[in-house]
């Protein structure tokens, strides 16, 4: 009766399976596996909510890049109120010493008038600190083949806890600079980074101030970091931040850092906007990557680096500001996000 | 379009009509035809008046399955849900999409003693299969093995997936956007359609009387269930790119606006069997009956029909495309329906499409 029933009820029509494949496939209705808590950030082509959950990537490094006024700032603002409200502190280390960033935190320092104390390094060996630290320095101002001396001179400044070897051969111009540089940045009393890790903390440079000056402030807070971290022993829990304006100043220091400092319970989210200028080992090592809106020769650039689908181009080509494609680690799926950022993070908030 | 039944039907009334005066058994002979004709949407306008919505059978949903009993057969439903796919239409080429698409229907759906529920709701996908014996035993082996063929299709495709307990299946088959129906105040009209024949001593009303029967029996021990407030219940009538040559690009792009308008929100569950070898046959000899016939008679119109059968015909032969008879229940909105019309679905207003998951 039943079956009757059915067939004098039911309506069946005919399907081939191409016709079943544009419908009724679980390719044409299934959208990519997203998470549910964690940081964050807007909302997907579909609507959904998309975060970050730092638990689920295998590293929380992150890379965010985006040419100018594309709202890179406003994202790494963002995100370290999102990390707040997960009881994560947060580092900024801006160049620009923008005051949308000092206007987050309660402890802003301005390297060059307030002094950290560089010669403190906790989780180093004196001799591994001086001949990475060498090794940098040597980048940073141009002065190749210079390493192993200055390994010696760095070595001799930890052992003493003061610029004094560095000072007495200041008679040499390229030793001179570095120690002007170092004289500007270290105080034997100012805070050591145990101190400076506890709190969050906003590290800004004067307007004016030179690019190897900046890059040696930031990769020196960065390397004290590290080793401090390591002194804490391993820890795969979210609990620091740190977030580094123009990235690219650093590149060939954030590759080491980014092999290196998985487990240390700690990340560096790298912001910049020269896609190129990283090293692109660094994009396979980062946890996640956004990469917001830009010209057609930047979004070639991220075209090469993630091998993105014409929709994916067309997202951050053409969409005003606010789009952006999140690419994570473990999931080559890129999202086409419509970036929903606190009212906070912007500058005129 | 209008069925042959409703131009039968049509004409069946206008003969009784014209005929009545003349010859009034010929005219009740031909009242008889016309309500017989008519009887499958007497009986849905029964059964409408006599629950309010739609019968459904009660399922017992157990750890794994859920069970539903009709007469003396048990009908089983095993599930799984696609958690995720590592492609997708947003980002495969025509072809790739074509070929892992057809492969998941080609390994998954191979039919013989078990029909597949391939259903879509609020973006997520679920493959529920459905089978029904008397012997519980071999029904669960039964299950068991055409859930392991969906699985290995799933694999191949590139999809994740998990097993639905059995609390799970019922919330797939009796999804939220159906809702239990009020008590219609029309149930007494039902049995009125019953006696009608004997309370007016007309015969050719027969018809009307046993569809009002078969309401009833159909409604026994079921709840009715109707569309949430600002849904509709649709039923699919035809696929009409099954009658053409549809390209691959064309069928990814469609597949791209049913991923990016469609499947938020609405309830889409296909009844799906391949078809059996003779009705394959079926589709090549309509081509060319319609050709042979259509020449013969210099009829556009047959000839046009066999153009549109040769089509599929050819999809069968040259793509490889497998044959499946769906049956379809879409609960959305007017304008998510529109938006399916428009890609090839058509979809009428019908409650009877809730047969689809029972």
């Amino acid at each position: 009766m039943t079956k009757l029933l059915d067939r004098l009820i039911i309506k069946k029509t005919y399907a081939l399976s191409g016709d079943l494949a544009a419908f009724a496939s679980p390719l044409a209705v299934v959208p990519p596996r997203e998470e549910t808590s964690g940081m964050l950030l807007g909302t997907d082509d579909l609507g959904r909510p998309v975060f970050l959950n730092p638990s689920s990537l295998p590293n929380m490094h992150g890379i965010i890049v985006g040419t100018t006024g594309s709202g890179k700032s406003t994202l790494a603002r963002h995100l370290i109120l999102e990390a707040r409200d997960l009881g994560v502190s947060s580092w900024v280390i801006d160049p620009h010493g923008e005051r949308s960033y000092a206007r987050l935190y309660s402890r802003v320092l301005l390297l060059g008038a307030d002094r950290i104390n560089v010669l403190d390094t906790p989780g180093w060996k004196s001799s591994e600190f001086s001949s990475e630290l060498a090794r940098y320095i040597e980048r940073v101002y141009g002065i190749s083949g210079a390493r192993f001396v200055l390994r010696e001179i760095l070595l001799k400044c930890l052992s003493r806890g003061s610029l004094s070897p560095l000072e007495n051969l200041s008679e040499v111009p390229e030793v001179k600079r570095i120690y002007d540089d170092l004289a500007q940045i270290h105080e034997d009393s100012a805070p050591s980074v145990e101190e400076l890790a506890a709190s969050s903390i906003c590290f800004t440079f004067p307007q004016m101030s030179s690019r190897e000056f900046r890059s040696l402030a930031a990769l020196l807070l960065l390397m004290l970091l590290q080793g401090y971290r390591r002194t804490l022993g391993e820890s795969h829990r979210f609990e620091h931040m740190v977030v580094l304006e123009e990235a690219h100043y650093l590149a060939p220091y954030l590759l080491h850092l980014y092999q290196q400092t998985r487990k240390w319970g700690y990340s560096v989210i790298a912001v910049t906007q020269l896609p190129r200028e990283l090293d692109p080992k660094l994009y396979q090592l980062a946890g996640f990557v956004v990469a917001l809106s830009g010209p057609e020769s930047y979004v070639n650039d991220i075209s090469l680096l993630f091998s993105l689908t014409r929709d994916e181009r067309d997202h951050i080509l053409y969409k005003p500001r606010g789009a952006a494609l999140l690419v994570r680690q473990g999931d080559p799926r890129p999202r086409k996000l419509f970036l929903k950022l606190r009212r906070e993070a912007f500058p005129e908030a | 379009m209008v069925s042959w039944r409703t131009y039968l039907a049509a004409l069946s009334l206008l003969g009784a009509l014209l005929t009545a005066s003349h010859s009034r058994l010929l005219a009740e002979l031909l009242a008889a035809l016309l309500f017989a004709l008519l009887t499958p949407e007497v009986l849905q306008l029964a059964v409408l008046a006599l629950n309010g919505g739609w019968p459904l059978p009660d399922i017992l949903c157990l750890k794994h399955a859920c069970l539903e009993t009709t007469g003396r057969e048990y009908c089983a439903f095993y599930g799984v849900k696609v958690t995720d796919c590592r492609h997708g239409c947003y980002d495969l080429s025509e072809k790739e999409f074509f070929s892992l698409s057809t492969t998941f229907f080609h390994v998954g759906l191979v039919g013989g003693d078990a029909e597949y529920l391939l259903i879509t709701w609020n973006q997520q996908y679920y493959v529920v299969i459905r089978a029904c014996g008397k012997d519980p035993y071999e029904l669960r082996r039964t299950l068991e093995k055409h859930l392991r063929r969906v699985e290995e299709a799933l694999s191949l495709t590139g999809c994740s997936w998990e097993r639905m307990n059995g609390q799970n299946i019922r919330r797939v088959l009796r999804p939220s956007c159906l809702v239990p129906s009020g008590r219609s105040p029309l149930r007494l009209a039902v049995a009125g359609l019953v006696l009608l024949p004997l309370a007016l001593r007309a015969p050719f009303l027969l018809p009307v009387g046993l569809a009002g029967l078969a309401a009833l029996l159909l409604s026994q021990g079921r709840g009715g269930y109707t569309a949430a407030s600002g849904l509709h219940v649709y039923t699919l009538v035809s696929i009409d790119s099954f009658y053409s040559l549809a390209s691959l690009s064309d069928i990814l792009s469609r597949a791209k606006i049913v991923y990016s308008s469609c499947a938020k929100d609405l309830y889409l569950a296909l009844r799906v069997r391949p078809a059996a070898p003779e009705e394959e046959q079926a589709i090549d000899t309509e081509a060319y009956r319609s050709y042979e016939v259509g020449t013969a008679l210099e009829k556009l119109s047959l000839i046009h029909r066999s153009t549109k059968f040769f089509a599929a015909a050819r999809r069968r032969w040259e793509r490889r495309e497998a044959l499946y008879v769906v049956s379809g229940l879409l609960v959305a909105t007017q304008s998510q329906q529109k938006i399916l019309e428009r890609i090839g679905l058509r979809f009428i207003r019908l409650p009877s499409a809730l047969e689809v998951v029972s």
